[in-house]
């Protein structure tokens, strides 16, 4: 019976991870058969996986109950506090933003616009009146006529700044679900994510999913 | 979820051989799933997410926390050369110990099998939690680690003849009754061959 | 007399003129954006579409890797490949809306609301059709980069990346 060579067993254990290709497969099929080592080695690994699982159940079988009960306790708490925070973000949007972001898009442009055009006339109209006055009306009056680019590009070189953390002022979902989320880079650079999703929400408790 | 707890508290006991800190590690671990769970929509790579969720975790505790200090995913922290270069000829088939499907069963082989793990080092006991327990493929597991496939491969190798070779030493030449009931004097002499 | 009734129309005219203006100014007040900073104007964004798919090898492609560290979290763990499907910019102006229609099929709307010391304050809109799916005000770093993303494709997930620098 000749002694395996390292490599010959790293092939094996590769094979039994399944980390081999179709061919590979079939060849050390056709060989095991006929070789006793081999078999013994893809044996000793098979029952060495049977003894870990067997072995990582049994310890985890050793933790109570109870203590599994503590940590759903922490965890539904720590959820309920993430959802508390959520609902917070959604409504922190005083009364006066409310009518200000109402307001704004529709009348204060015409109410601004008249009265700039009143002032005018009333300049144009009577002698002498610095011309210079005008000038931040139209300013104004040419605010919403800014043109705006949109061009296709190439994403250049990203450089990101220490603080990353975006401030959520103000957030509304128009789909099911959302949610916003911290992510600590290994860099020590937080990124802010606002997940959403379009899917009906799980009403599932968190233990039962 | 509370039917994967316990495989996730093995997964992170596996690998950080510490109750308190492995059940810490569950818990933030379901935390972090049900935070984004929504990026599933029950695909099937859900226990590959959540394992590596878990791995992930547990690494990272690893990493901060002092008491793991020596447990740096470091190559030059600890070596195992010293077993590694030992022969094969005194590793002994597994199924010497007995029947295999009584093996399962057999309380001083499973506890055995946690003190091979604990001689271990760190490497090498996270590719055998990686692989026998979560099931990763090499590659996931070069990722998780930080390394090559190929230095995966090795490391498994290794990990896999160091454990056959602790159960084989401490189990194969007494009686199984005199081992279940031993926890001191035999696992000395065979932690001093360990790494 | 007519010295008279000329100063008294140019008095008139003057409180009238205040008043336009005062009219005007608080007009300009309310369009203007909150905490304006005098010294930006606009801001050059740029937003990115990344889909992340459930298959792949795990890596993160080189135009990617500007949120790699990010990419490479646990939040993002469900997904096994990503890649950059779009780079769009949008050109800022102080207190304008710019608008993105993304390849994807859906339309992003910037905002620049002001600026404050080194942070820009935006609003961002994302819709898909008719429907608004994320209507957000947000403070950030001049460049920080805000990840926003859910939107369902058959290979797994959409999220745009948008970063915004301030222009003087």
């Amino acid at each position: 019976m000749r002694e395996l060579d390292h490599e010959r067993v790293t092939k094996l254990h590769a094979y039994f991870d399944g980390e081999v290709s179709a061919a590979e497969r079939q060849q050390i099929e056709a060989e095991v058969g006929a070789d006793e080592q081999a078999s013994s080695v893809l044996a000793d690994l098979k029952l060495l996986r049977g003894v870990a699982v067997a072995s990582f159940d049994a310890e985890a079988a050793r933790v109570p109950e109870a203590r599994f009960e503590q940590i759903w306790d922490e965890i539904d708490r720590t959820l309920e506090r993430d959802r508390r925070l959520q609902r917070a973000a959604e409504t922190n949007v005083s009364v006066w933003s409310r009518v200000v972001a109402f307001v704004r898009p529709r009348w204060v442009p015409a109410v601004a616009l008249a009265g700039v055009a009143a002032a005018l006339t009333l300049y144009v109209t009577q002698d002498g009146g610095p011309d210079e006055r005008s000038s931040g009306a139209a300013v104004v009056a040419s605010k919403e006529a800014q043109a705006l680019t949109d061009v296709s590009a190439a994403p250049a070189a990203v450089e990101l700044p220490i603080q990353n953390e975006a401030e959520i002022e103000r957030i509304e979902f128009g789909g099911r679900s959302g949610r916003i989320d911290q992510i600590h880079g290994k860099n020590g650079k937080t990124t802010t994510v606002i997940w959403f999703t379009e899917d009906d929400p799980t009403e599932n408790s968190e233990r039962s999913l | 979820m509370q039917r994967y707890q316990r495989k996730v508290y093995s997964v992170a006991f596996g690998l950080l051989r510490n109750q308190e800190d492995a059940l810490d590690v569950v818990q933030e671990s379901f935390i972090k799933v049900h935070r984004y769970l929504a990026n599933f929509e029950g695909n099937s790579s859900f226990y590959t997410w959540l394992y590596r969720i878990v791995t992930n975790l547990c690494i990272d505790h690893m990493r901060k926390n002092k008491r793991y200090k020596a447990f740096e995913f470091d190559d030059s922290l600890r070596h195992d050369e010293k077993a590694d270069s030992a022969s094969d000829a005194d590793i002994r088939p597994l199924s010497g110990l007995g029947d295999p499907a009584q093996m399962l069963h057999r309380r001083e082989i499973l506890d055995a099998f946690q003190n091979g793990l604990a001689c271990l080092s760190d490497k090498h006991r996270a590719v055998i939690v990686m692989r026998e327990l979560e099931g990763f493929s090499y590659e996931e597991m070069a990722k998780a680690m930080g390394c090559s496939k190929g230095t995966i491969m090795s490391r498994l190798f290794h990990a896999r003849r160091n454990m056959q070779r602790h159960l084989t030493e401490r189990l194969g030449y007494m009686p199984s009754e005199v081992v279940s009931d031993s926890d001191g004097e035999s696992l000395g002499a065979v932690e001093a061959v360990m790494p | 007399m007519k010295y008279s009734t000329s100063m008294f129309h140019w008095i008139l005219a003057s409180e009238l003129a205040t008043s336009g203006f005062a009219l005007a100014l608080g007009s300009v007040l309310l369009l203007a954006p909150e905490d304006a900073r005098a010294d930006v104007s606009g801001a050059n964004c740029q937003i990115y579409t990344v889909l992340a798919m459930k298959t792949g090898d795990g890596s993160i492609p080189p135009d990617l890797e500007f949120i790699g560290d990010q990419l490479r979290d646990d939040g993002f763990a469900a997904f096994k490949g990503f890649r950059l499907l779009e780079s769009r910019a949008l050109e800022l102006k102080l207190g304008a809306t710019g608008v993105a229609d993304m390849s994807s099929g859906h339309r992003l709307q910037l905002t620049l609301l002001g600026a404050e010391q080194t942070r820009l304050k935006l609003r961002a809109t994302l819709q898909a059709g008719d429907k608004k799916l994320v209507d957000t005000d947000y403070k950030i770093e001049d460049a920080g980069i805000l990840l926003l993303g859910g939107v369902r494709h058959p290979d797994g997930k959409i999220f745009f990346a948008i970063q915004c620098r301030g222009v003087l």
